[in-house]
């Protein structure tokens, strides 16, 4: 996979965000996605979801995490962006982590897609790495992955 | 960074996970979810909208 120069610096910008859990800075993350165009925010869209499910993948060793262990993540997810976020809900964490899991599409509206897909991907990585490493450093592995 | 120099770990707060292997996997497929998960057309309308809504309306529950 070709990662877009153009798409790339969004996208981490879109993520960041996230991890800072600032309301209106991602906001404005996402409208700059939207700027891009169609083509290219729909690019930044589903380089989030790969992003995120790679995260989800990779803290579970490669296997699909169990039922039990999604539905305890949705709630924690929930928990940790209910300052920031309008819409990642519990029910709506579980939508987006079980489908990750499951290797779909999210079944939501677009908006939405976005706001679980950047808003839970950050969170998934950055939610389990030992002190030292840096959320950064972690999608940085993910990226050059995805493009090799 | 090399694939050594980062280890994913446990939530403190969840300990669902355990510490894992440093090696990103991929989802199956190409891309996995992301691969084709959007509608051909809207990406930017729909998201203009949600912010829109972020910033000036409609909460949960409202509408």
């Amino acid at each position: 996979v070709k990662i877009s120069n153009e798409v790339e610096p969004v996208v981490r910008e879109a993520f960041a965000t996230s991890v800072a859990g600032e309301r209106d800075r991602f906001t404005t993350a996402l409208e700059s996605v939207a700027a891009l165009g169609e083509d290219r925010a729909r690019e930044a869209l589903e380089l989030a979801l790969s992003v995120s499910s790679s995260a989800l993948l990779t803290v579970h060793r490669g296997a699909r995490p169990g039922d039990e262990q999604l539905a305890r993540l949705a709630g924690e997810l929930a928990d940790d962006a209910e300052d920031w976020s309008d819409d990642i809900t519990p029910a709506n964490a579980a939508m987006f982590l079980y489908a990750l899991a499951d290797g779909r599409a999210p079944a939501a509206e677009t908006g939405l897609l976005a706001e679980l897909a950047f808003g839970g991907g950050g969170w998934l990585l950055s939610s389990f790495l030992p002190g030292d490493a840096k959320w950064t450093a972690f999608l940085d592995q993910i990226l050059d992955s995805l493009e090799s | 960074m090399s694939a050594e120099t980062i280890g994913v770990a446990s939530a403190a707060t969840s300990g669902v996970w355990g510490v894992v292997s440093s090696v990103v996997h991929l989802p199956p497929g190409a891309v996995g979810a992301g691969a084709g998960a959007i509608g051909v057309l809207g990406t930017v309308q729909a998201i203009k909208a949600w912010a829109q809504t972020r910033r000036y309306g409609r909460k949960k529950g409202e509408q």
